[in-house]
């Protein structure tokens, strides 16, 4: 019986786990991965010169719902993509 | 042999080919008006970029420009001035005139040293291209004015460490930020004198004051000084951010104002200051 919960306990692990992993994926809702990384990027801001703007992209990588680490980067863009 | 006289003949021709592209290198002096000092990080604007003069005020144009109008040239304390050059002109002395301005009496009795510091997340940092000046505020909870002593930068990481970080510093008023800096001189740091960990930077020989309501610290990424160079944007180097929320700010470019940035919850960059209050 032991056995048999601790089975389905695990088995049920590995489909939340592999269902939710979804590396490198551009994400912008703020909803916490289970397990992987999460990349929201911001809206391309003017700097006032022609065309040119920042954004702000962030990657946080997870683990069981845990934020492991995270970075910001702060690029160029190019205001006149969509 | 015949390769002696082949790597002879490759070496004699290089050495022609770079004595005329240093023959045809222009250089750029920036100096004071009234003085004639030199002065050093002035800014340089071509074509919307910005660019730098290195600390001895000299700026070189080594590769082939053509005529470029519009240069403008400026410095904190210094009114901007427009200029023009072209390939065959020879080096030019740029004259900035003091810009005077009323500033107001601080009377300063420095009793204590204080620290103004948020802890750092390890594991959380930001990066920034070249060319973009990032703003964080700083309050003074204090309610007094005080001098600047210190800044603590903590760095996870450096990657090249030719360029350089400049530091700026403005007065936080009760809803806007200051336009011009209060440090009158260029705060201009080499990464190379930095380190992963926390990194202390003297402000004391700047001379900056710290206003009653706080400051706004702008940093910026600076690829090289003194060329005229093209510029890149990939990030060099990583800052730890602050466990604190805060807000990001960046200056418009046109304008010169900071504005706030847009993202929701972006982390803030961690700095401490050391100031005498």
């Amino acid at each position: 019986m032991k056995k048999n919960v601790l089975n389905t306990t695990l088995i049920l692990g590995l489909v939340l786990s592999l269902t939710s992993f979804k590396a490198d994926q551009d994400d912008t809702s703020a909803g916490r991965k289970f397990f992987g990384t999460q990349i929201i990027t911001g809206a391309c801001q003017s700097i006032g010169n022609s065309g040119h703007g920042i954004q702000a992209v962030t990657e946080t990588f997870y683990l069981f719902g845990i934020a492991i680490s995270s970075s910001t980067t702060f690029q160029n863009c190019d205001r006149s993509q969509p | 042999m015949k390769n002696l006289i082949l790597l002879k003949t490759c070496l004699t021709a290089l050495f022609y080919f770079f004595t005329v592209a240093a023959y045809h290198s222009q250089i750029l002096m920036i100096r004071d008006q009234s003085s004639g000092e030199k002065l050093g990080f002035s800014e340089i604007i071509i074509n919307g970029n910005m660019y730098y003069a290195d600390s001895s005020g000299v700026f070189q144009f080594s590769k082939d420009i053509g005529r470029l109008n519009n240069i403008t040239v400026k410095r904190t304390g210094y009114l901007e001035k427009k200029i023009s050059i072209e390939n065959n002109e020879t080096d030019k002395n740029v004259f900035l005139e003091p810009a005077y301005r009323e500033i107001e009496k601080i009377s300063l009795i420095p009793k204590k040293v204080q620290v103004i510091a948020d802890d750092y997340k390890r594991n959380s940092t930001s990066s920034l291209p070249f060319g973009i000046d990032l703003g964080y505020k700083i309050r003074n909870d204090f309610n007094k004015e005080g001098l600047l002593k210190r800044i603590t930068i903590p760095l996870k990481n450096i990657s090249n460490n030719k360029s350089y970080i400049k530091l700026d510093f403005y007065e936080l008023t009760d809803h806007s930020v200051s336009k011009v800096p209060i440090n009158t001189e260029p705060i201009f740091i080499p990464l190379a004198d930095l380190k992963k960990g926390d990194n202390i930077i003297d402000l004391g020989k700047y001379k900056i004051s710290f206003p009653k309501n706080g400051i706004l610290a702008g940093i910026r990424i600076v690829e090289s000084i003194g060329d005229y160079n093209t510029t890149l944007s990939q990030p060099i180097v990583s800052f730890y951010n602050s466990k604190k929320k805060g807000m990001t700010y960046y200056k418009n470019q046109s304008t010169g104002l900071w504005e706030k940035f847009n993202s929701d919850g972006l982390p803030v960059i961690s700095f401490a200051l050391t100031v005498l209050l």
